[in-house]
């Protein structure tokens, strides 16, 4: 039903007379891809997005172009999933990202293919990034998406809204879209073939931004990309966090936080999680002290597991969560630290017999 | 110094899901409105610098009369003008596209001076951050997204900015844009003198025609529409660590973790 409501919504406008408009202003059904790299490997996410970008180039009818910027080797890597063509810009001054100077440099390569689609990972910079060539081209823009699909007459796209309560299905008319998804939700899909590799001849401009100092954050995985957040909050009682940290390094995970937290100082506004913080969406969510105030459950609901970690019983965190532990967290996590490192030893020498 | 902040009314983020989700919608609801998180803090550095420096602080919405409540916040904090830019686009649904929403804004600002333009880094509502990117584009302005800090001298601004796995420091020259982000300030609350004033002094309103006199062709074309909104339903069956002591039921959480892990 809802397929047909969005066809049926742009009545009046069948697809042939849409591409034959946007044939006009020189648009292809051609789709692109942005690719994302750091120390000359791609990220994962950038092989789901090729992998995404393939199944929609198939829908359209068009081709699949990825754009590389900066310098990498390995391009090949995105043959094996569907690219058909990699628009590489090798220019050092590419590898750290400023928005000025990649929003002109893609602006470009868009200017050349006239893709009718280009996908962006969900990132600060891919979200930016679309906003601006969406303004720069006149097309269309949606951040975050979870779902795209491909109708004659535009993109339809879902995307989480209201702090992920709510998913909003939203059409794209205007192309070409600039659309930024969250790409782990799409599969891998491998592919056979090569792709034609072609330098583009784009003269890299010189950014409008002065002094620029770049630092690191001290967390080893950042938190909007960990698999496993440990978050606390009001329970906490205080700025030591370090079980937590202790449980987070164990299980690979990064430290979050609830806004009564940051408030209070015990943790940096960027550990926030929740509604006017950041939205996560790990495989294993571990609520520590936390309530479940709406404000927090709008930023971890779309967890895959959500553990709850409570003294009070009628906590409302606990009817969202998979698995609950009524109790002291302080007393509970240094067992259930110490559980895990033995029971993974044993199982590591039962592994080695 | 002339600066613009824009100003978005927003469900309460403490509002019930289905009531937040059918204002968003358009249906009528009864709900709790307010100033967006992020362009309160907005508002809030645009009046530091104004301390700072002088000048002006006025405050920019494309809303429906009914949608007030968060200029009327601005004011009450210390803004000294607002203005709206009344809604008159036939959609029934408060989702705006927020490419449309920076061609409208920009067409606004060519009208006005301006030094410095403050926005929220995004809407709690709809998610979405276009706005600022997409104007500082339409008025080819410099930008600073995820803005933590900010310095100005003379006719420069400088930015701390979070960006993916750390932080960043950059400058550039006035006049520019700035989308604030949590961490920026803690905004100061609006006084009932504040309130006050605001009933006093009203809001300005603008027609699109005012800004622009081919409105009607400029904008009536959405990039992009919402057909339905979802409620995203997370069935969880809870489990509660068994066990009396606290030692048991850390030893239940444990292997709870582990079978998680796979």
């Amino acid at each position: 039903m809802k397929n047909s409501l969005a066809v049926n919504a742009y009545v009046g406008k069948p697809h042939d007379e849409h591409w034959e408009y946007q044939k006009c202003r020189g648009y292809t059904k051609n789709v692109l891809v942005v690719a994302r790299h750091q120390d000359g490997r791609f990220k994962r996410e950038t092989f789901h997005l090729t992998s995404l970008g393939r199944t929609l180039a198939n829908a359209t009818g068009g081709e699949l172009t990825v754009a590389v910027l900066g310098t990498t080797p390995q391009c090949g890597e995105l043959a094996g999933f569907g690219a058909d063509r990699i628009d590489l810009v090798e220019d050092q001054a590419l590898n750290d990202y400023l928005v000025d100077v990649h929003d002109r440099v893609l602006g470009a390569i868009v200017k050349r293919e006239k893709p009718c689609l280009v996908l962006f990972e969900a990132t600060f910079s891919g979200r930016e990034l679309a906003a601006v060539l969406g303004a720069k081209f006149n097309g269309s823009v949606a951040s975050g998406c979870t779902a795209i699909q491909y109708w004659d007459d535009g993109f339809e796209v879902l995307r989480p809204v209201l702090g992920g309560r709510f998913k909003a299905r939203l059409h794209l008319s205007a192309l070409p879209a600039f659309v930024a998804v969250r790409s782990r939700s799409f599969p891998l899909c491998k592919a056979e073939g090569a792709a034609k590799i072609v330098s583009i001849p784009v003269k890299v401009p010189r950014t409008r931004f002065k002094n620029i100092k770049r630092e690191t954050s001290g967390q080893k995985i950042a938190l909007d990309r960990a698999d496993v957040v440990v978050s606390g909050g009001r329970g906490m009682g205080g700025p030591d966090f370090s079980l937590l940290e202790a449980l987070a390094e164990l299980l690979g995970g990064a430290v979050g936080a609830s806004r009564s937290a940051v408030d209070a100082d015990w943790r940096p506004v960027s550990d926030q999680v929740g509604q006017t913080g950041l939205v996560v969406a790990p495989d294993l969510y571990i609520a520590c002290g936390i309530s479940g105030a709406s404000q927090h459950m709008a930023g971890m609901s779309a967890s895959k597991r959500i553990v709850a970690i409570n003294k009070d019983s009628h906590a409302p965190i606990f009817s969202k969560a998979d698995f609950g532990v009524k109790g002291d967290l302080f007393e509970i996590l240094p067992h259930a630290i110490e559980t895990i490192k033995r029971l993974r030893s044993t199982s590591n020498q039962g592994a080695t017999t | 110094m002339e600066i613009v902040v824009l100003v978005k009314q927003v469900p309460d983020t403490n509002a019930p899901a289905e009531v937040a989700g059918a204002a968003l919608s358009g249906e009528p609801a009864d709900i709790p409105w307010t100033i967006n998180p992020h362009d309160e803090m907005a508002v809030e550095e645009a009046l530091r610098v104004k301390e700072a420096h002088g000048g002006r602080v006025t405050l920019l919405s494309f809303s429906r009369p009914e949608e007030f409540d968060a200029l009327r916040i601005g004011i009450a904090m210390g803004a000294d003008r607002a203005v709206a830019i009344i809604d008159e686009l036939k959609s029934t649904s408060r989702y705006r596209d927020g490419l449309l929403l920076s061609r409208i804004f920009a067409a606004a600002l060519k009208t006005m001076r301006f030094d410095l333009i403050i926005a929220g880094q995004k809407a709690v509502d709809d998610d979405a951050g276009v706005v600022g990117p997409a104007l500082a584009e339409k008025l080819n302005l410099p930008f600073f997204s995820m803005v933590v800090g900010q310095e100005i001298s003379g006719n420069r601004v400088r930015c701390k900015r979070l960006v993916g796995g750390g932080r960043m420091e950059v400058e550039a020259p006035l006049p520019a844009l700035l989308l604030a982000t949590r961490g920026l300030n803690r905004p100061r609350y609006a006084t009932m003198p504040g309130l006050r004033r605001a009933t006093r002094q009203g809001v300005e309103t603008w027609r699109l025609r005012d800004i622009a006199p081919d409105a009607q062709h400029l904008f009536c074309d959405q990039p992009s529409r919402l057909i339905a909104l979802e409620p995203v339903e997370s069935q969880r069956d809870l489990t509660m660590a068994r066990g009396d002591s606290p030692r048991e039921k850390a030893e239940a959480l444990a292997r709870y973790l582990l079978s998680d892990q796979g």
